[in-house]
This record gives structure tokens, sequence and C-alpha cells, in this order.
């Protein structure tokens, strides 16, 4: 399709051609090399980074962004090169969150070959028009477009040829288009929910510690390390039924250790979060017993009477309690805040 | 012929024309979130309050997950009364969680302080993980989850009145 028309030339015909298949072969270079992995894992982590949007900065690639979220995106995807994944299941995790926003590049080679097809299209088009006007005209030599209008015009054989090599191009674009892997495979089934898999990797550890120390407390009862951690892998479950056996682990471990008030402070914090609140009254009555001074028992207090009773005027008591033994406490800004609410409440009603 | 050609003009153009013209009026900050019909991703970590919040312990109740920031004014101080009056109405029926990003927990607690604290767990989502697990871009943005957990709305922006109710259809149902 790129030889010259025997006897006549055509060089708007051969131009085309030509243009066409290098623009093809450019485009078949460029998909093939996007398709071979960079050598090390560093290059291949800036590679992935490269082609994802950040999401909270405009116009930025991941690897080129400044912001937290881009800053966690390549903590990611350097995890999941570690772990072994390949960039495309790295890409895809990111996709199932964001969709295909997040790809800098669109997925699949039919994306790249659409304003090819146009061009070829168009050239289509063109070389028809052209066709026709030579037809048209009486007189092919005829000046009718100014000078050097002949060259640009084509014979009928050179255009028919034009047309079947446009579309031979068209054909052939697709067929690499085709044949070429898909850049990324996006097949929403095969992709991993990232954090629901670590939650539930880290649920499953859970749920081995919690074995292992079973057995070794399963041999030695008063092993008072292994069930203290045995309360606190039952505390950080998900379900109230961990915390019933974080509560029944740590009246075992009062039981042994009448007298440690971490225990009581850890029960107490099991029954609030189970909403227990006559236990948690309980519970914190003992702490108070053993340690008056300990800033743990107006907390617990306030907390049980607040959120438990609804009662502002003791809750407030108790949080003024609690600022006043330990101003410097980490729980002091939460305390502000309830006893705020509290107040507020007291307001309202009023 | 002549005539047949110019034909290929409309043609060509309308179509095109039409699919730049639709193009125009779509908003380009309404991306569609891929987590709508899917499973929330899970979450789990430290809270404003010191506690520990994990996802799991919300099952069986529909769920709506608010990604904020003390740094996000005015978007989420406008929709800030809009959460406290759903938690106060439908708290029964609906946890709310917050989740921070990209902000401080003194910060985030002084919001609070200022703006009303309602009552629900915010997660301090230090390293941002939780809203690249939910795709988020940018606060606020708030996902409405139903009973069985599954993603059934996500909302850019701060939420209206108006909103809060269409989407608490949504997960809640007309029962209420």
């Amino acid at each position: 399709m790129s030889e010259p028309a025997a006897g006549r030339r055509a060089p708007v015909g051969l131009f085309l051609a030509v243009l066409l298949v290098a623009v093809a072969l450019v485009i078949a270079g460029a998909l093939l090399l996007r398709t071979t992995e960079p050598a090390t894992q560093d290059e291949q982590a800036r590679a992935i980074a490269a082609e994802l949007r950040c999401p909270d900065c405009a116009g930025l690639s991941v690897a080129d962004s400044p912001t937290g979220a881009a800053a966690e995106i390549r903590r990611q995807i350097d995890e999941q090169l570690a772990a072994g994944k390949t960039a495309e299941q790295i890409t895809a995790s990111f996709v199932t969150r964001y969709g295909d926003w997040i790809l800098l590049t669109p997925p699949g080679a039919v994306t790249w070959l659409v304003p090819l097809a146009a061009t070829a299209l168009g050239a289509a088009i063109l070389a028809w028009w052209r066709l026709g006007r030579g037809m048209a005209a009486t007189e092919p030599l005829a000046a009718v477009d100014g000078p050097g209008a002949d060259d640009v015009r084509l014979s009928k054989p050179a255009a028919r040829r034009l047309a079947v090599g446009a579309a031979a191009t068209l054909v052939a674009l697709l067929g690499i288009g085709f044949l070429l892997p898909e850049p990324f495979s996006l097949a929403a089934e095969t992709v991993v929910n990232q954090p629901l898999a670590e939650a539930q990797a880290a649920e499953a550890a859970r749920l081995a510690e919690i074995e292992r120390l079973l057995a070794i407390i399963a041999a030695d009862p008063s092993d008072i390390a292994s069930l203290s951690n045995l309360a606190d892998a039952y505390l950080a479950g998900p379900s109230a039924e961990d915390l019933q056996r974080a509560a029944l682990t740590l009246l075992a471990l009062i039981g042994l250790e009448p007298d440690e008030p971490d225990h009581y402070a850890r029960i107490i914090s099991a029954y609030i979060r189970a909403a227990d609140w006559t236990d948690a009254a309980a519970a914190t009555d003992a702490l108070a017993e053993l340690a008056p001074d300990s800033p743990d028992v107006p907390f617990f207090r306030g907390l049980i009477a607040w959120r438990g009773y609804g009662d502002a005027a003791t809750a407030i008591e108790a949080f003024d309690a609690f600022l006043a033994m330990a101003p410097d406490d980490p729980r002091v800004p939460m305390i502000r805040a309830l006893r705020q609410q509290a107040a507020t409440s007291v307001e309202e009603v009023r | 012929m002549r005539a047949a050609r110019w034909l290929l003009v409309p043609l060509l153009a309308i179509p095109l024309g039409w699919v730049l013209f639709t193009g125009l009026g779509r908003d380009p900050a309404e991306i569609p979130s891929p987590l709508i019909g899917k499973p929330m991703p899970a979450f789990s970590g430290a809270s404003l309050d010191g506690q520990t919040l994990n996802s799991s312990t919300l099952a069986g109740v529909p769920i709506i997950v608010n990604f904020w920031a003390s740094w996000c004014i005015p978007a989420c101080v406008d929709e800030h009364p809009i959460l406290m009056e759903t938690a106060a109405s439908y708290g029964d029926q609906v946890q709310l969680v917050g989740i921070l990003y990209d902000d401080l927990p003194t910060d985030a607690r002084e919001f609070l302080i200022r703006y009303g604290d309602g009552g629900w767990p915010h997660l301090i989502d230090e390293s941002g993980a939780v809203a690249l697990a939910f795709g988020v871009l940018g606060p606020p943005e708030t996902f409405f989850v139903d009973a069985e957990g599954i993603v059934r709305a996500k909302h850019y922006g701060p939420l209206t009145t108006e909103d809060m109710e269409r989407y608490l259809n949504l997960v809640v149902g007309e029962a209420r």
C-alpha cells in the first residue's frame, strides 16, 4: 500500500499511508514498552506510583505528590511489592477503591486506538472527498484549485489504494490492540480488598494468639502474664462475646491479684464498652477502695454517669475531679469535651 | 454526489457535539465510587476518646461513615449540625462514625468542643489508610452503609438535611 502508483504519482496517498504505518509502529512500540517490568523494587514502586493520580491534589501523580494520602499510597505500594504482589494486582487494589479515575493512563489498548481510528476514518473521508471532486471536474488539469492542485488530486486507482490502505491499517491497529496483553486486568471479582484482607489477617493472628495463651493457661492457670495478655487479646476483639470473655479473664486475674488497680481499670473499660453500667459502677467502686487517689476513679465514674445514665450533674462533678487530679493526662481533651456536652445538656433542660 | 458528501458534516458533527455537550453537564467532582454495592472496607484503630474502634463491632446496624477534618472549613462546620441532628433523632437506628482526614487529634477535639460532640466515635486514622480504603478524595465525604454492611451511597461535600433524609431512607428504609 505504500508503493507509489505506477505511471501517475499519488503523493498524498503515499504520505498518509506512510504516516499511518509510522504512527501505528510508534503506538505499538509504546504499548509494548509499557508492559516491560522495571528492574529493582524501587523502580517498580516508582513506576506504579507514576501511573496513579494523587487523590487530594490536582493533576499530580502519586510519585510526584507531597500529600499524606500520596505518601500512604506509596507506602502501601512498597508493602504490597514486598509481599510479592504484581504491579497489576497493586494497581487494581487502588482501582477497587477509587475506580478508573485514579489511573493517569486510561486502561486498555482500545482507548489509545480511538484517536488513531478517528484519524484513519478522517483520512478515508478526505480521500473520498478529493476523489469525488476529481471526478466532478471535466478537465483534471484545470487550475480550479490554484497552482499545484493536480498534485493533490488523486487518480481513481490511487484513491482506491489509499482507501484499502487506510482500512488495512485500521484493521492492523485493532489487531495489535487486541493481541497486546491488557495493561491492567481490572475484573472486579479478582481484586483484593486490601484493608479488609489486612483486618482479616489481624483477626486471624488475634485468634491464634488466644489459642496459644489458652494452651499456656490450661497448663498453668495462675500464669498472670499470660492471663493479662489474654485479657488484652479479648479486649481487642470485635464482638460482645470477646468483651464478656475479657471480663471473665480479668475477674480471674483480680482473683489472683486483688490489689492490682490495672486489672480493675481494664475490666471497667470492658464493662463500659459492653454498656454494662451496673457492673462498671460496681468495679469502679472496688477500684476506688483500692486506689482512692487514682484519676481513673473519677474518669470512669464520670463516663458511667454521663454515657450510662445521662446524669449530667454527677458526671460534671466527676469530670471536674478528674481534671483537677490529672491535668496532664492524655484523656483530658476527651473529658473536657464530654464535660461541655453534659454542661450543655443541663442548660438545655433549664 | 456533492449533497451526499455535505451530509457527512452534520452526520459527524452532531454526534460529536452531543458527546462534548453532555460531557459539559457533568460535575467533574462527582466521581462514581466503585465501593457502591460492595462491602464496606473494614477498619480498626484508636479513636478520639482513647478507645479502640473496630468496624466489625458495628455489624448489624446501618452505619454513616463521615470523613472530616477540623481544617475543613466551612464545609465540615456546615454539615456538623445535620450530623448532630441525625445522631439525636436516629441514633438508635443508625451508627455514626467519624473518621479524621489528615487531622491532628487535638485539633479535632477542639472542633468537637467548639461545634458540639454528638457522642459518636471518631477514628484518628493517622496514616490515612482508612481514607484510602474508602477512596476518599477530601473531606467532607460521607458513606452510607446498610445493616448488611454494604455501601449504598457516597456523598461528596457537605450534607444538607435533604441529602441526609434521602440517604437515610436508603440505608434505614421507610420503616423508621
